[in-house]
């Protein structure tokens, strides 16, 4: 049973820095929860916490059933797993694995059983008598991880690992380490700044901010359901763009209003951000790269939540491009499939996939619901 | 007394520093002037010791620029004259904690009530200084006493002793000391007495060869720590020892690193003397300057140093030098919409004065917020 509770967990540091405060989290056993946001935002000493390295200044923390505040990191059960790798330099790959569990006096066939069959899962028994100078960083990282598996932990804590590996290598082993997930079958706790990396491995996803969660959720709904300003720009990439303008009322018609742009609201949403109280105020128009459509069918469907764009870059993905533009002076970047000849110095009409707009308060930057349910809901 | 009572300091400090030395006897007596045990004078090419009123020590080879090494030679003379007259018995490792606050005096300091144990770690250093016992087999401090000096860094790891509820959480060095060994032998020289809240270890560390590599190797060391001793560890290091005279100055430089770290914002865990050199200044500077400058800094301000600024301050001071006050770029550093960023750097400047997107203002406030920092330690430690 390895099922980690946070509850009302803060951490301050002297000089009254508050680096998290009231993290409520509760992780299930064999659960994979990633923990993302800015450098600075309080994930990697929420995991130090877990850890035992970084005191709790308040709140409760269970590993189990069992409170842990005050018990020492080695009789928490648990392993981590470094960005530096953290391998012995003059030891074998073979040693390195077994250093921690010699330092716990277990008897030497056991070690060697385990540290062999970690070796076999992670694909590296041809490397046990090699030295971490002589593996590359995929390599390495693999020792690190089977250093970690050979303790046979409740929960493994991992700390940026792929943070040092080159773009190619990190996808492939984003992957391993979801696959080692699946067999091993133990709580995981990751940290990284890299939203890509927390979308495709998280089964949730835990968004901070300034030492705050901002939402958890499954990486699909935080996508589409980002809960505020901070969260929907934080996800996904190219990011949402977003258009500041003010939400106004014609002849009980919402309509979001900013310099060159004029966009009728959709009916079904008026009962929500009449509720949020944001008619007539400082709002913020979210919408994804995907979501803007140059197609003659999407802007007949929807001819008024067109906008006219001044195209300035376009890069070319191959099957799609990325059209950078602005409009009444604030930037956006549309993503449409590369049989559109868009060129920079022209314009360009696209229309926004009203029901995939979000919009938010402009002072509070939380998301307005899109119907009464969600909004009742998320009180 | 014995006439025989200096022959055991000149050797050790001969064999420690590559001179050579003969012992002179004056047969007048010497000039009052140099009369004092532990008195230095040039001689031609020669650096002389008064040893009593008869005896002299020449010295050749001899640093010239040595002033520090004279003045603990000096200084263990007087023990050992002490010592064999029966009135002293103060122990050898004092020499060190001389040596560190001679070199504070020189920078206009007071040595803190961390330093000083630090240098005291006495059985060690009194057992190899008396000769007696095993003594350090290797490190600089056996090196002092052996032809053999090893070139390399002293480095300082403190670990946080903690007291949990009813539990106490304080690591075994032991434990340490064998993840330490396994990363990079031959690097531990022992428990040192720590500042307060902390365990503390004396390393020494290998010379690199490029400087930039060893907090490299050093974060590392802190990594394994981690991994297999549980331990979250910070190190600081200071000057390399490349000669034997360079020790006191490596070793303050060690002390000076740690002390360093409170004028940082969020200091990383490993940290070396030279990493940002302004700060050598700041810690020179005396308190009361410290104080008159906060004072003239904040005269037309409406706040008293960082300790009331609101968090979203000194991440907003942060982010902009980090991004070279470049305000889009800080804002996409910070994740803020540039507008929230300049509501932010508005609501500072209209509290402090300050307009952080000028080099000269944001250089202040951090002065300002590094300073508030330091004093506020002093005021912590000098409570009862």
């Amino acid at each position: 049973m390895a099922r980690v509770q946070l509850v009302n967990i803060a951490k301050r540091y002297s000089g009254d820095v508050l680096a998290v405060n009231d993290f409520n989290l509760d992780v299930a056993d064999k659960e994979f929860v990633v923990f993302v946001g800015p450098s600075g935002c309080g994930k990697t000493t929420t995991l130090r916490m877990i850890a035992g390295l970084e005191d709790i200044t308040d709140g409760d923390l269970f590993i189990g059933d069992r409170r842990v505040n005050d018990v020492a990191p080695k009789d928490r059960d648990i392993a981590m797993v470094f960005q530096n790798y953290a391998l012995y330099p003059h030891m074998t790959v073979y040693q390195n694995m077994a250093f921690g569990l010699k330092l716990r006096k277990m008897p030497k066939t056991d070690i060697d059983k385990r540290v062999r069959d970690a070796a076999q899962i992670l694909d590296i028994v041809h490397l046990l008598d090699r030295k971490p100078k002589a593996l590359s960083g995929g390599q390495r990282q693999r020792v690190a991880l089977g250093r970690a598996i050979v303790r046979e932990p409740k929960v493994f804590l991992m700390d940026e690992p792929l943070s040092n590996l080159d773009a190619k290598l990190r996808v492939q082993m984003r992957a391993e380490i979801r696959k080692l997930h699946q067999r091993i079958q133990t709580t995981v706790i990751y940290v990284t700044h890299d939203q890509t990396e927390a979308m495709t491995m998280g089964d949730r996803i835990v968004v901070m901010k300034d030492g705050l969660i901002q939402q958890v959720a499954t990486p699909q709904e935080v996508y589409t359901n980002p809960t505020n300003l901070f969260v929907a720009g934080f996800i996904g990439s190219p990011a949402m763009n977003f258009l500041r303008g003010e939400l106004v009322e014609e002849a009980a018609v919402l309509r979001f209003r900013a310099a060159d742009v004029d966009i009728r609201i959709p009916e079904g949403r008026y009962p929500a951000l009449r509720q949020a109280g944001v008619v007539g105020k400082a709002v913020v128009l979210g919408v994804r790269p995907e979501d803007l459509h140059n197609d003659e069918l999407f802007l007949s469907t929807y001819p008024e939540a067109e906008i006219e764009l001044s195209v300035e870059v376009v890069e070319n993905m191959g099957p799609e491009i990325y059209v950078h533009s602005s409009v009444g002076g604030q930037n956006m970047v549309a993503r449409v499939p590369a049989r559109y000849d868009l060129r920079p110095g022209s314009r360009a009409k696209l229309a926004l996939d009203m029901n995939k707009v979000h919009i938010f308060d402009g002072e509070t930057e939380a998301a307005i619901p899109h119907h009464i349910a969600e909004a009742i809901a998320s009180r | 007394m014995s006439r025989e009572w200096w022959h055991q300091p000149l050797h050790y400090w001969s064999q420690a520093l590559g001179f050579h030395y003969r012992i002179q006897h004056v047969s007048a007596a010497i000039d009052p002037l140099f009369t004092t045990v532990g008195g230095w004078w040039q001689q031609g090419d020669h650096w002389c010791i008064t040893l009593d009123a008869h005896y002299i020590a020449c010295l050749s080879g001899f640093a010239e620029d040595g002033q520090l090494l004279r003045d603990a030679l000096s200084y263990t003379l007087h023990l050992a004259a002490g010592q064999a007259a029966g009135k002293a018995t103060e122990k050898g490792s004092d020499l060190w904690a001389y040596w560190v606050c001679e070199r504070c005096g020189q920078w206009g300091q007071q040595p803190t009530a961390d330093l000083v144990p630090l240098l005291s770690n006495a059985d060690e250093l009194r057992a190899a200084w008396q000769g007696q016992g095993e003594g350090p087999k290797q490190g600089p401090i056996a090196s002092l006493f052996t032809p053999a000096r090893p070139q390399g860094h002293f480095v300082w790891l403190h670990w946080a002793r903690r007291e949990g509820e009813g539990v106490a959480l304080a690591v075994p060095d032991g434990a340490l000391r064998t993840v330490v060994e396994a990363y990079q032998p031959n690097t531990w020289l022992g428990p040192v007495v720590a500042p307060s809240g902390y365990q503390s270890a004396l390393l020494w560390w290998p010379l690199v060869a490029d400087l930039a590599e060893l907090p490299q190797q050093l974060d590392e060391l802190l990594g394994v720590l981690e991994a297999d001793a549980m331990v979250f560890a910070q190190a600081t290091f200071g000057k390399a020892v490349v000669q034997g005279a360079e020790w006191a100055q490596a070793l303050l430089t060690t002390v000076l690193a740690w002390q360093q770290r409170v004028w940082l914002d969020t200091p990383p865990r490993v940290w070396g003397f030279g990493q940002r050199p302004g700060l050598q200044l700041l810690q020179a500077l005396p308190k009361s300057v410290l104080e008159s400058f906060l004072e003239g800094a904040l005269e037309d301000s409406q706040t008293t140093g960082c300790g009331d600024w609101p968090e979203e301050w000194r991440t907003t001071l942060t982010g902009l030098l980090a991004a070279n006050l470049n305000v889009s770029e800080a804002a996409r550093l910070l994740y803020l919409h540039r507008n929230t960023l300049m509501n932010r750097i508005e609501r500072i400047r209209e509290r402090t004065g300050y307009d952080i997107r000028h080099f000269e203002d944001a250089a202040m406030l951090w002065l300002v917020s590094a300073i508030t920092r330091q004093l506020g330690v002093d005021r912590e430690r000098a409570k009862p």
